[in-house]
């Protein structure tokens, strides 16, 4: 059962909405709880048992770390000079340091275990035969079932023990807060990644949403499957010949595979975390956006601030900021200004925690080369950025060109996009070779005529799939531009009268079933990122 | 609520206004079926396997027999045999990967424009794909047609709507084909296989045959055409077990009982999963036969 699915829209969300409605409120978080369970034994069966695993762990170690510190604090008031007081202080730092790492071991392991075990094994084989060492046990190439959501639960519970170790709010008592918070069912499947202190009261507080927030609520969520099923499924079979029989197309053809194939990433990631945001707002919950209008941004930095936003934001609280504190980033820095000058002394101490960062951010989206180079592409064209940030003040200066005015503006935005369209090809692409070779025939091809000529249009997308996904594609972009300009979904739809209010949502759900890539002749399209 | 007390006028307000959104919703897609909804059976207005409702463009109430089924049935009973043996008009409605619930669906459908006396119903399809997804999809597609024919708007949009002229084939639904290709396996009634066993919605698929022959007076009859690679005792004694706890006649041609006279060297076109013409010849045959020696339906020729 996915989000997209009719099971969960039409039979599992609305039963568990009016059920919700009419158990106590007391008790709706528990029940909330409950539905989440059942959610994710339907999508994952015993696997869910990773998921208890993982909250009993977490749950425990932050609690341990609060006692710890609890403790230590008193001890310490207890001490009597000042070298027994740091004395007790480093003790209780250290075993509190010992819970958060038992904790993180225990879910990051799993993940590793589960995700990357058999790339690793593959490696260490490979090295093993390398050096020409015997075989201890053969090697299992087969793949590990995943549980469902393990990839965001993992980096939420995380958050949250990193968050009670460094004293940003105390542990929570309540094992099934704690719980709720991993196993809420909208943000199981793609996200959005989730913090404890934003999410927690929400979850208890057993709020529902009645009137204007259960329509936006809902309206958002069939937003969400119109760009899914309009857009996103109906691109996937061009997009799968494009890129399954690349040796068949060059030049133009390479083009279109990168832009279509990042229609359909965009389409479908966000309609989906469209879908669990609007499903949430029935519950009373606000989960945190994911999406900010990425193809307005003006270079790549902004790009992750603006794409897959809860991702960048626990990567720079949990990976960027650890590292560039970190005791060898600071020995770095006063290396660096001691011996080096100019750029070079900024530079240099940036770059482990950017490394740390674009390194986690491709490795995050699979246990595959090609993801590892993903997160290097994006870290190579910002080291690059900041190595040639001079030249390119001294470049805009000496054209005459006004770097904030709107003619530069807009030439780095479409910069920006070609660069994000590059990535997507690598992203895509069945391993690096195929992508390196998809680049290569970029420019052996001649002209349009490939384009023109309509040929690509005989594999599963016809010419009228694409005028839908053209229309669509402007809507979606229309809907992008007036958030970009602070005209907010709700505020286009909402408060301008019932009449309108129900207009664009029959229109909309009128235009998903009609327009929707789904029944006799297409194949169900999993969702992108929750294969992540 | 006090007991006896009314419903505040703003929960009234809340409640008639959900149903007069629940009525829009039901209006709008009322309409989108009506505008998608195939005037007429052909691929081109996005029916798959259009000859499926080949019956609705034969002449009203012509039909003595119906045949329903997978490629199994498609393969196996030819309409036109069936006439020169028996004088019997049929119509086969039969196509591959049918499942159980557009089976019972069609024919449905078809009491709506014949009246035949028996329906032939080859139940290899209801070992298949009968699960509650299935049933739900199926009924739902029944009940809102758009939800079916939703992708017609290309044929609008592109002016090929059809909606006259006669898309009935002459073989009359069924599927011949002249290829040759032996089965040398052997036995293959004892072999075994999981899943031989009538599953809930199964169970309702043939429940729901039964109530709808029964409603139009006419006789249900299963059979399973000669399958080497499908068929084997378990399943046979499934369908066996519930025909005689249902009253129902079952035609097992895999069987001693039913011997057609199939010939695996030459009889199939596949090795053994599809009949090609000549084997289609020999079951038909049988079966127009025994239709009319049994059924009263149609006469055997002197001949």
């Amino acid at each position: 059962m996915t989000l997209s699915s009719w099971k969960f829209l039409l039979v599992f969300l609305p039963v568990t909405y009016l059920l919700y409605m009419l158990v106590p409120r007391r008790s709706r978080w528990a029940f909330l709880l409950g539905m989440s369970y059942v959610f994710l034994w339907l999508c994952s069966g015993e696997l869910i048992a990773y998921l208890l695993a993982a909250t009993f762990v977490t749950w425990a170690c932050a609690l341990g770390i609060g006692q710890v510190r609890h403790k230590g604090k008193l001890r310490a008031s207890a001490c009597k000079s000042r070298e027994e007081r740091k004395s007790c202080n480093a003790h209780t730092k250290k075993r509190m340091r010992a819970l958060l790492a038992l904790g993180a071991v225990a879910d990051m392991g799993t993940l590793v275990v589960l995700k990357y075990g058999g790339l690793i094994l593959e490696g260490l084989d490979a090295l093993r035969n390398l050096l020409g060492l015997p075989a201890l046990f053969a090697v299992s190439t087969a793949t590990v079932a995943l549980p469902l959501g393990i990839s965001f639960y993992t980096l939420q519970a995380l958050s949250y023990l990193t968050d009670v170790y460094r004293g940003k709010y105390e542990a929570c008592r309540s094992l099934g807060t704690v719980a709720l918070f991993l196993a809420f069912f909208p943000q199981m499947e793609e996200g959005p990644i989730g913090r404890f202190d934003l999410l927690s009261k929400q979850l208890r507080s057993g709020e529902v949403a009645r009137g204007s927030r259960r329509a936006y609520g809902a309206q958002l969520a069939c937003w969400g499957l119109f760009k899914k099923l309009v857009v996103a499924d109906r691109l996937n079979p061009l997009v799968g010949e494009l890129f399954s029989n690349h040796a068949n197309y060059q030049g133009v053809m390479v083009v279109l595979a990168g832009l279509l194939y990042t229609l359909q990433l965009y389409a479908d990631f966000s309609g989906v975390i469209d879908i669990a945001r609007g499903s949430a707002e029935l519950f009373g919950i606000t989960l945190s956006p994911n999406f900010r209008q990425p193809f307005f941004s003006h270079d790549v930095n902004e790009f992750w601030r603006r794409w897959h936003m809860t991702l960048g934001s626990w990567l720079r609280d949990y990976v960027f900021y650890p590292v560039s504190l970190s005791s060898p980033t600071r020995k770095l820095t006063f290396w660096a200004r001691k011996h080096l000058s100019g750029q070079a002394m900024k530079l240099v101490p940036a770059t482990l925690a950017l490394l740390a960062v674009w390194s986690a951010t491709g490795i995050w989206h699979g246990a595959a080369v090609k993801y590892l180079a993903y997160g290097l592409y994006y870290f190579t064209i910002v080291m690059l950025g900041l190595i040639f940030e001079p030249m390119f003040q001294a470049f805009y200066k000496k054209i005459g060109l006004r770097r904030d005015g709107a003619v530069a503006r807009r030439l780095a935005v479409a910069r920006t996009f070609v660069l994000v369209c590059i990535g997507m090809v690598m992203f895509r692409a069945n391993d690096l070779s195929d992508f390196v070779a998809m680049m290569g025939s970029l420019f052996s091809g001649v002209g349009i005529s490939p384009l023109t000529d309509g040929s690509w249009l005989t594999h599963g997308t016809d010419k009228f799939d694409m005028l839908i996904v053209c229309i669509a594609t402007a809507l979606i972009f229309a809907v992008d531009l007036a958030h970009e300009r602070g005209v907010s979904f709700r505020q286009l739809v909402f408060g301008h009268g019932v009449a309108f209010e129900w207009t664009v949502g029959l229109c909309l759900l009128s235009a998903t079933i009609v327009f929707g890539a789904y029944g006799a002749g297409y194949t169900v399209v999993p969702s992108i990122y929750a294969g992540f | 609520m006090a007991q006896g007390s009314k419903v505040p006028s703003h929960g009234r307000h809340r409640i008639l206004r959900g149903f007069a959104f629940a009525g829009l919703v039901v209006a709008v897609l009322a309409a989108l079926s009506a505008i998608t909804y195939p005037l007429l059976p052909t691929t081109t207005n996005g029916l798959y396997a259009p000859y499926i409702y080949g019956y609705r463009l034969m002449s009203e109430d012509s039909l003595d027999v119906f045949i329903i089924g997978d490629s199994s049935a498609q393969c196996t009973v030819a309409p036109q045999v069936m006439q020169s043996v028996s004088g019997i008009s049929s119509y086969n409605s039969s196509s591959p990967l049918q499942t159980a619930a557009v089976s019972a669906e069609v024919t449905t459908e078809m009491f709506s424009y014949q009246n035949p006396k028996v329906v032939i119903y080859d139940v290899n399809n209801i070992f298949r794909d009968t699960s509650a997804t299935t049933a739900v999809e199926t009924i739902a597609q029944q009940v809102v047609p758009v939800l079916r024919y939703h992708d017609n708007w290309k044929r609008i949009l592109a002016g090929t709507v059809e909606t006259g002229g006669n898309a009935l084939t002459s073989d009359l639904g069924f599927h011949p084909k002249t290829d040759v290709v032996p089965y040398t396996g052997g036995d293959y009634m004892s072999k075994t296989t999981s899943g031989a066993f009538l599953s809930f919605w199964a169970r309702v698929y043939l429940k729901w045959m039964q109530r709808v022959c029964a409603e139009h007076g006419a006789t249900l009859i299963l059979i399973s055409s000669p399958n080497a690679k499908e068929w084997n005792d378990a399943r046979h004694d499934v369908i066996a077990d519930y025909a005689q706890e249902n009253g129902l006649t079952y035609l097992d041609f895999n069987t001693a009982e039913c011997d057609a006279g199939i010939d695996w060297a030459s009889d199939t076109r596949d090795g053994g999963d599809h009949l090609n013409v000549a084997g289609a010849t020999k079951v038909s045959t049988w079966l127009a036969t025994w239709l009319a020696q049994n059924k009263s339906v149609g006469t055997v020729s002197a001949s």
